[in-house]
């Protein structure tokens, strides 16, 4: 049954009729929110031990009323209005950040004195209260690990693997975690698509051999066409709102998956005491990007789909379907630390506590390991060989050698592969 | 028009003494139990739509107030004439009682009745409508050039409920005022309401009115119900949505004003060779003919026989030539076979007017 006090009239196309519509849902003014302790009047921050507000100074502490709310809310459509507004902005004004070093953009808890940027650990910025053209988050994950679990996981994650100094758990203390809300865009969207290529199937043949004046069997390559129709639905597909110049997305990604069931409506009370980066990957480049990793999927699944994986010609026509975006907050905790005068960052996911970040690599230790990988191979080469030139049982030795060294050599370009790739993060 | 609500409608019986058909009377058919206003009743005359029986005098129930509004007769004489010559131009082997001459001798003009219906609605409603908007996508496709983007716009319907009072007054809405006015549309086609006119007392100087077979008090329901819809139909229209899911109207119906339409058909009949007769009608507007035309199998008989008589002659001719040894018998075989062709052939009239006849019969007799 329809209440009529949640309807307002609107205008009528025919007399005689009138037209009565649902009255819009009012945003609430974004007043400045005093964030004040009522008992002893110092300031208020959200705490990440009691996930509420309380005061640093009496221990007041107030719970936030998290509305939970479901994975699939609160989704907005590409409309056209949408798009404009997403190239136009939406006029809101807010306190930001600008970090001269690095360029980031960031929004702080009002009054805070910024002193320097958590991407690049520069104190070369400044508060300006500005015009911004950003959305609003529609929803956030609350942090769930608290910063005090951080350090024993950071231990963990700094010890493991062997390619890193040894220095380096002893001389770098990881005790301030920033918490952090990042931006996200969480895009809903089908795709559909027919695919068609010619996939090589291998037949036995029989053949006229000359030669041997004989018919022989042989192996042969022929191309067949095959086509398929294939659906595939995205929930909640993420492509991160920060430029990738100030965070690696290799690094973003190793930190999924976040629990979006646990996803609550934005509410300022998370942000106070905590800061968060407004996003500058805006949102027609985030969906250009989010169509981009869904095209290079769509493209392995045409091809799995496929008899064989080997195929040619391959063209697919892929629409895309009932396609939603949100724009959301996700925590994660940054630190940085020094080692040998250079800088790296570690991130935390602040769901799940998973670690991840830019570790130094001892060159020697790895350039040492490729020699202890190559030598045994090449050294039995060596001893087999004037065993071989004396006519002696040299053989086996040298044969042996040979697979031990394109063994060393598999391995060696493995390790340098992965050392390198731990330095290019 | 009248400003008398239907639930008023006098009980009265009355015959002929109403000021609007003054000098008529009512006659029933007894074969096809219609009812129609006859201009005089000086003359016993066929009923004017079966023309199987003379029309006997009748007590009928006739509303006090003259139609509202009717449709003309578009068809003259001439118009008639080609009418009917293009409906039978194609009838194989024609009855002879089915000529255009003898049909025009026996067609009746007769006008038969529509309620409208006037009303004022009042209430509330409340609906799910269906607004359009358009969202952006993208087609990609993928080929040796790699992938290609085209940009579109796609087009969605957004459902959202919606609530409003109604106060609209409905003009001339038309209900049914025989029992069988959705078949007699399907055999002789619709009219052009809009080309209606407001009722001619001379009308019924000359023809003859078929009298509504069910009343208003039967027809309220029918008459709500399409008010309903045509309310329906304007608040889509002016709650300015492309769609709709449940629209409820809530409200009364007041004010219901019951006139007639009349609109004009043309009846003619035929007798076939079986003795029946068969009735064609004529839309008064439109033109289209609705009947069956029989051929006639005695022609048909004849043709056949005619055509069959000249190669069984020369057939016989040939036996007996070469019985006396005048032709040889052997080689009678081909012109034999090709006279037996044409035997077979000689058939195809017969069978020609009876399959026209069977798809004829196959068709309803006009109600």
């Amino acid at each position: 049954m329809l209440n009529k006090d949640d309807f307002q009239e609107i205008k009528s196309a025919l007399p005689g009729i009138s037209v009565f519509a649902p009255k819009p849902i009012k945003k609430e003014e974004s007043q400045a929110k005093s964030y004040t302790c009522p008992q002893c009047g110092g300031k208020l921050a959200y705490d990440l031990l009691t996930s509420g507000l309380a005061c640093q100074h009496c221990g007041y502490l107030a719970a936030i009323r998290a509305k939970v709310i479901a994975p699939t809310a609160g989704k907005n459509e590409f409309t056209i209005e949408t798009m404009n507004m997403a190239d136009k902005g939406w006029g809101k004004m807010r306190n930001l950040l600008h970090c001269h070093q690095c360029g980031a953009e960031l929004s702080y808890p009002q009054g805070t004195v910024a002193s320097s940027c958590p991407y690049c650990g520069s104190n070369n910025v400044n508060v300006t209260l500005s015009e911004s053209n950003l959305f609003q988050p529609q929803a956030l994950l609350p942090f769930a690990i608290k910063p005090d679990q951080l350090p024993q996981f950071t231990q963990a994650w700094m010890k493991d693997g062997w390619m890193h100094p040894s220095a380096l758990v002893d001389s770098v203390r990881l005790d301030k975690f920033i918490p952090f809300y990042l931006p996200y865009w969480a895009f809903t969207s089908g795709i559909t698509f027919d695919w068609k290529a010619e996939v090589a199937h291998m037949v036995s043949e029989r053949y006229y051999d000359s030669s041997s004046k004989s018919w022989k069997t042989r192996q042969v390559k022929v191309w067949r066409w095959e086509d398929g129709h294939i659906r595939k639905q995205y929930e909640n597909f993420l492509v991160s709102g920060v430029n990738s110049k100030r965070l690696n997305p290799n690094l973003l990604c190793e930190l999924e998956p976040f629990d979006m069931t646990k996803l609550v409506a934005f509410d300022p009370d998370y942000l106070v005491g905590i800061n968060a980066n407004a996003y500058d990957v805006d949102l027609n480049a985030a969906w250009a990007e989010a169509k981009r990793q869904m095209r290079e999927e769509a493209r392995e699944l045409a091809i799995n789909d496929a008899s064989n994986s080997e195929v040619r010609n391959l063209s697919i026509d892929m629409n895309y379907d009932s396609e939603k975006w949100r724009y959301l907050f996700l925590p994660v905790y940054i630190t940085l630390y020094n080692f040998k005068e250079k800088q790296y960052q570690i991130m935390a996911n602040g769901q799940t506590g998973k670690i991840f970040g830019q570790k130094p690599i001892d060159w020697t230790k790895v350039w040492l390991a490729i020699v202890l990988m190559i030598l045994p191979g090449l050294l039995m080469i060596l001893i087999g060989l004037p065993a071989m030139a004396a006519g002696g049982s040299g053989t086996l030795c040298c044969g042996l050698g040979l697979i031990l060294l394109i063994v060393g050599i598999v391995m060696a370009v493995s390790t340098y592969n992965k050392a390198s790739k731990w330095e290019k993060l | 028009m009248s400003e008398m609500p239907a639930s008023a409608i006098p009980e009265e019986k009355l015959t002929a003494e109403v000021i609007w058909m003054s000098g008529s009377a009512v006659a029933s058919c007894p074969q096809c139990k219609r009812l129609f206003l006859l201009p005089n009743q000086t003359e016993t005359q066929l009923c004017p739509l079966c023309h199987r029986a003379e029309l006997t005098s009748h007590a009928g129930y006739v509303r006090k107030e003259a139609p509202e509004a009717i449709i003309p007769l578009r068809l003259k004489s001439a118009d008639l004439q080609k009418i009917l010559s293009d409906f039978l131009a194609k009838t194989p082997y024609p009855e002879a009682d089915l000529n255009v001459e003898k049909l025009m001798s026996r067609a009746r003009v007769v006008y038969w009745p529509l309620w409208l219906v006037d009303g004022d609605l009042k209430g509330e409603w409340t609906a799910t409508l269906g607004f359009d908007y358009q969202v952006k996508t993208a087609k990609e496709s993928f080929g040796n050039q790699g992938w290609r983007t085209t940009d579109r716009l796609r087009t969605q319907t957004n459902f959202e409920p919606r609530l409003g009072y109604l106060d609209r007054h409905y003009d001339n809405l038309t209900v049914a005022a025989l029992r069988n006015q959705q078949k007699r549309f399907e055999q002789i086609g619709t009219y052009e309401m809009s080309e209606s006119v407001a009722y001619q007392s001379d009308v019924l100087a000359s023809n003859s009115l078929q009298l509504p077979e069910i009343e208003p008090q039967e027809l309220l329901d029918v008459a709500k119900s399409r008010l309903t819809r045509l309310a329906e139909k304007d608040i889509i229209q002016a709650a300015s949505a492309q769609h709709h899911q449940n629209v409820q109207y809530n409200g009364d119906y007041l004010n219901l004003n019951w006139t007639q339409m009349l609109m004009p058909l043309v009846s003619t009949s035929y007798q076939d060779e079986k003795g029946n007769l068969q009735t064609l009608v004529i839309n008064g507007q439109s033109g289209k003919v609705y009947g069956r035309r029989l051929a006639s199998m005695e022609k048909a008989k004849k043709w056949t026989l005619g055509l069959m008589l000249i190669p069984l002659f020369f057939l016989l001719g040939m036996v007996i030539l070469s019985l006396t040894g005048a032709w040889d018998f052997t080689s009678l075989a081909c012109p034999g076979f090709s006279l037996l062709i044409l035997i077979g052939l000689a058939l195809i009239p017969l069978i020609r007017a009876n399959n026209w006849n069977r798809r004829e019969m196959k068709m309803e007799e006009f109600r």
